[in-house]
């Protein structure tokens, strides 16, 4: 059975599509022809629930619901090789992060996918310090034991020198904060 | 030639044997690097799936420190590189974002003044020049058949090079006496952060590019890029355990085999804290 299902006109919400539209990202998804050059290009379309070229389209069609709750914008790896082969010129990489934004405020992300926890502690940690210990925050958003399956592998990085868990941290982390507070409000 | 130098949080906790190079070879090559005071993350690509505008002002913070050092600032880390380049031209395209931005630099006394966005292969071929390289570095590469493995972010979106078809690290590592092995998945996708979080969808990416890597008799990938560095080395083994074929082969960062060729040892270019050891041609018992 597809993903998809049966479609109806209740499901459409315009203002979702306003909504991107007037993301830095998705001002112009109303250009898209439907090509399928994205979903072609993508090396890792075969692994999405929706194709790039379906999400656009169910996107600007405003299926929200549908649209926010795919897999898509968290298996995406922002390679851009769809951005510069697209006639129309979309920025859809960009539209991925827009989604994932969307998905996140709505809370509507899949569970299963490790990005969303990882952009959440990310954005903590650079909240916090200014700056990110990248390890550590992976090992938090994978949890015990997703760390316990790392834990050979970083072992090794260790002896070598190449893993760390201290806390960096800018000189004066409540002046980024003050900034992030002010241009994003959290 | 002096540049302002964002090594970018990664550098310091989890890639010291790539910033010795780094160093090591802007020292060889007489250019000044200084080191933006104070510098912050730049959001990765993880703040810009919780705010556009969180992910702007990072990198810009970084952009106007950099402009008190050098009109020019070096970024060796391709997602930093991505992020500085995207907050310089969407703050030119976008004017209400731009005026959001540099309100809040100036109110913690910051200006914003745009500067020149640098990978340290844009160094090398627009600062030294291929020519100077090809002079200094006697042919030490000859006999190492070697993939430039250029990865995404390097070209994509923005670059000098070709988005899908780049020769910049071809035509240094041939003038330094490699064999360029021609490698059609030099711009394929290693994964990025689904395969460094261990994602075996990640992983299969990584296994493509390795596996042709060898079927086509490399001695060593070379990339532009410390995550790209970092994905197709440190899983080699699981790859082995997964789809039970040996895909072994030294990946050094694009500083490490550039030291190496122009004459600089393992140990400053941090060669000898690779996980898959290299050895340069001479002392490999070959030719």
């Amino acid at each position: 059975m597809s993903i998809v299902g049966f479609l109806s006109e209740k499901q459409r919400d315009r203002r979702f599509t306003e909504q991107l539209l007037s993301s830095p990202e998705g001002s112009k998804i109303l250009e898209c022809i439907q090509c399928g050059t994205c979903s072609s290009t993508c090396p890792l379309s075969h692994y999405m629930d929706l194709t790039p070229r379906r999400l656009i389209y169910l996107a600007r069609e405003g299926f929200k619901d549908l649209v926010l709750r795919s897999r898509t914008p968290w298996i995406c790896a922002s390679c851009f090789n769809c951005v510069v082969l697209c006639p129309a010129g979309i920025d859809i990489s960009g539209v991925m992060h827009a989604l994932r934004r969307l998905a996140l405020a709505e809370g509507t992300y899949p569970r299963d996918e490790v990005i969303p926890a990882l952009s959440k502690s990310f954005y903590d940690e650079v909240f916090r310090h200014g700056k990110v210990n990248e390890a550590k925050v992976a090992l938090a958003a994978k949890g015990l034991r997703g760390t316990l399956s790392m834990m050979g592998l970083g072992l090794k990085l260790w002896r070598k020198g190449r893993m760390s868990l201290s806390a960096e941290k800018t000189r004066s982390p409540s002046e980024i904060r003050e900034m992030l507070r002010e241009v994003a409000g959290s | 030639m002096k540049y302002a130098y964002y090594p970018g949080c990664t550098m310091k906790t989890s890639y010291p044997h790539v910033e010795k190079s780094i160093l090591a070879l802007a020292k060889h090559l007489g250019v000044n690097l200084q080191e933006i005071e104070d510098w912050n993350c730049c959001g990765a690509a993880e703040v810009v799936n919780i705010s556009m505008e969180a992910s702007l002002i990072l990198p810009a913070r970084v952009l106007s420190l950099a402009s008190r050092i050098s009109d020019k600032v070096l970024v060796p880390c391709t997602e930093c590189l991505y992020n500085l380049k995207r907050t310089l031209i969407t703050l030119e395209e976008r004017p209400s974002l731009r005026e959001k931005i540099v309100g809040a630099l100036e109110k913690k006394g910051l200006k914003w003044k745009p500067v020149k966005i640098y990978h340290p292969i844009d160094m090398v071929i627009k600062d030294i020049g291929v020519e100077k390289i090809k002079e200094m570095g006697k042919e030490r590469l000859k006999g190492l058949r070697v993939v430039p493995y250029y990865g995404c972010l390097l070209t994509r979106p923005w670059g000098d090079d070709h988005p899908l078809y780049p020769t910049s690290m071809d035509e240094i590592f041939e003038a330094l006496g490699a064999e360029i092995v021609d490698y059609p998945l030099k711009t394929k996708c290693c994964g990025a952060a689904l395969t460094a979080s261990g994602d075996e969808r990640g992983l299969s990416l990584t296994y493509h590019l390795l596996r042709e890597a060898k079927r086509r008799k490399a001695d060593v990938i070379v990339v532009p890029c410390t995550l790209c560095q970092f994905n197709l080395e440190v899983f080699q083994n699981r790859i082995k355990e997964r789809w039970g074929e040996d895909v072994s082969i030294p990946v050094l960062y694009f500083t490490q085999l550039l030291g190496l060729a122009l004459g600089l040892g393992e140990e400053e270019l941090g060669v000898d804290k690779l996980l898959v050891p290299f050895k340069m041609p001479e002392r490999r018992g070959g030719k």
